[in-house]
């Protein structure tokens, strides 16, 4: 974590001290006349304290201003003089923290982090952000998850799953091991989509969607499919909770939807999510890895022999992995 | 193994509270052959020791042969099962095994054994076996097919990266399972599990490495050529030694030669001893070998609809 402050107080500079020690934290020091130059030296991610103090009313002002009209760094305000009248309004207009007359003791890391926590994004990339960039129809959500945001649309591979022995297991197991059972698969699944950053979005009774961000190059959920089908036999072998080959129904397709967090997709209506849950549920048999054409088109070069025509649904061309014996 | 003063005093406590002194005595000797307390403690034979200097002798005994950790193995199965016609009920063995654990060592209950806590360390010896000691291990062995040719047709920094990959896929297969390297050699790897479960490990871990090379090559063969292993799986005795070059074992040298002479490229062949040992579902992904010469052999071979 990059800590930058402007200041032109040797006495607010001591209370920053502890920053100074911390391996985590990297502090600097600039004089208050630099401020505009060493804004746009610093490192996007950096935190920004500035120290109105010494300084006339119209200049203090003047920073104010600037500073809520400056969208590139986080910030926080150094005020010993209490000079902002409304400290409410300073954080409506983007400030992350406030140090004012009360503040008698010295700068703690955990007040940077909490304050970096209060806007966990820059107000460029919030505007930036509302929308993932389009390219040729999808609305991409990058290659990570740092930009996707919650009540946006976006374009991910979308991962149905399922362990198709469940019946199996309901029979044999009692409630309480059920349980433990859904949990142990779906810690599972989330460890092995994690690698590719795949994240478990909807879950219930064994089966579930996985999103995978989607930057419009390249698409790894095709190995993750394929990697958990070649493992299956090993998965049933180190889980405690068979005593038997497991199978798992997958299906994969390309398609948008709105992204909420994980329980809140109560409402989300999106064609593509019923797409992947109709062809894992209904389409062909069960115990197979389908996925429609339009993804393999995005799958790592390599694996286009890996899986064999399955015929057509809701006029898209589905595509079945051979399976190992 | 350190043993702090803490983990001793309770040590202490656990065997004065839990037994008599001829029970010490006895349990002293199970571990150190012909172990005489009014020897080592210096008190004439007819004055009886009391249980508390008894148990301070005896543990610093223990510790002194580093025999620490066999101790409290003992004690767990006196409380978990018998000695000498009963069980026994011993205090502080919770704060005792936390102790242990806080140093870096969890107890498998399955084998009855320690072993190093795999998120802190992992060396040659899981921490806890001794150098020049006899004990019962699963080898798997892997070998790279025509690794002369990989060679002479990629360029070093090509053939340095393939190498990279493959330890990668094999540390991440056998760690996983708490299988310890305990050699590289230019192409090839020495890899031993000796924990609970270790014939399944060792042959699930090799089944891992087949699928995740044959997805590394799916990915990987357009930049160069295909990466083929052999791998065998044996398991018998070896006198564990840090120093690999100065182990000599028969299971070695026989784990070599099923490797070599019995096993096709990108399977993996499992001898009839670890065969025997393994879970219904993994045997049933092996064949037996249609070898006259080798029927005790079995073969795990990745194949496609």
């Amino acid at each position: 974590m990059e800590v930058i402050l402007f200041t032109d107080s040797e006495e607010i500079k001591v209370r920053f001290r502890p920053l100074e020690q911390s391996r985590t934290v990297t502090i600097t020091y600039h004089p208050c006349a630099l401020l505009k130059a060493g804004l746009k030296a610093a490192h996007r991610d950096a935190f920004v304290y500035v120290d109105i103090s010494g300084q006339g009313s119209e200049d203090k002002k003047r920073v104010v201003q600037y500073l809520k009209r400056y969208d590139k760094h986080r910030y926080g305000i150094i005020d010993p003089e209490g000079w902002v009248e409304d400290v409410g309004m300073l954080f409506h207009d983007g400030a992350s923290d406030y140090i004012g007359t009360s503040l008698g003791g010295q700068i703690t890391i955990s007040r940077v982090r909490k304050a970096l926590a209060l806007h966990p994004y820059t107000l460029e990339d919030a505007g930036r952000q509302k929308r993932g960039a389009v390219r040729g129809g999808y609305i991409l959500s990058g290659s990570d998850w740092r930009q996707i945001r919650s009540e946006q649309e976006y374009t991910f591979s979308l991962m149905y799953i399922e362990l198709e022995n469940k019946e199996l297991l309901k029979r044999n197991l009692s409630d309480d091991l059920i349980g433990e059972a859904d949990n142990s698969f779906r810690s599972y699944i989330e460890q092995v989509v994690s690698e590719h950053r795949g994240k478990v979005w909807i879950w219930n009774d064994f089966e579930g969607i996985v999103l995978f961000p989607f930057d419009g190059t390249r698409c790894n959920a095709v190995l993750v499919g394929f990697g958990l089908m070649l493992s299956r036999k090993i998965y049933s072998v180190e889980n405690p909770f068979y005593n038997a080959v497991l199978s798992f129904s997958i299906a994969l397709h390309l398609g948008n939807t709105v992204y909420r967090r994980f329980g809140d997709t109560g409402t989300i209506v999106s064609d593509s999510v019923n797409t992947v849950f109709n062809i894992g549920r209904k389409f062909g048999e069960r115990g197979n890895f389908y996925l429609t054409r339009q993804i393999m088109e995005y799958a790592p070069s390599g694996m286009e022999d890996c899986f064999l025509p399955a015929g057509h649904f809701e006029g898209l061309d589905v595509l079945r992995m051979r399976l190992p014996l | 193994m350190l043993v702090s003063s803490r983990l001793a005093s309770l040590t202490i406590r656990a065997l004065a509270e839990s037994m008599e002194v001829h029970t010490m005595t006895h349990l002293a000797r199970s571990l150190i052959h012909n172990y005489d307390l009014f020897e080592r403690i210096g008190f004439p034979r007819n004055i009886s020791i009391p249980n508390k200097d008894a148990a301070r002798q005896i543990v610093s005994d223990i510790k002194s042969r580093e025999l620490f950790l066999d101790l409290i193995i003992q004690l767990i199965r006196m409380r978990d099962n018998y000695f000498r016609g009963r069980k026994y009920r011993i205090p502080y063995l919770r704060e005792i095994l936390t102790e242990i654990n806080n140093a870096g060592l969890v107890y498998d209950k399955e084998s009855n054994q320690f072993f190093e806590d795999p998120a802190i360390a992992k060396t040659k010896n899981w921490g806890v076996l001794r150098e020049h000691e006899e004990y019962i291990f699963t080898f798997l062995r892997l070998d790279i097919v025509g690794s002369s040719q990989l060679a002479r047709h990629n360029s070093r920094e090509v053939v340095q990266q393939i190498y990279e990959d493959l330890r990668r896929i094999v540390q991440k297969a056998v760690e996983r399972r708490n299988g310890r390297i305990w050699n590289w050699e230019g192409d090839g790897v020495l890899v031993a599990f000796y924990f609970s479960g270790r014939n399944n490990n060792a042959v699930l871990s090799a089944m891992d490495i087949i699928h995740e090379l044959y997805i590394y090559n799916l990915l990987q063969r357009k930049l160069h050529d295909l990466l083929s292993v052999r791998i065998a799986v044996d398991s018998g005795h070896c006198t564990f030694r840090h120093n690999f070059e100065e182990i000599e074992s028969d299971t070695l040298k026989e784990l070599a030669n099923i490797e070599s002479h019995s096993t096709k490229p990108n399977c993996v062949t499992v001898s009839s001893n670890v065969y025997m040992y393994l879970d219904h579902i993994t045997a049933r992904q092996l064949e037996q070998v249609k070898d006259a010469a080798h029927p005790q052999y079995y073969c795990y071979e990745l194949k496609w609809e």
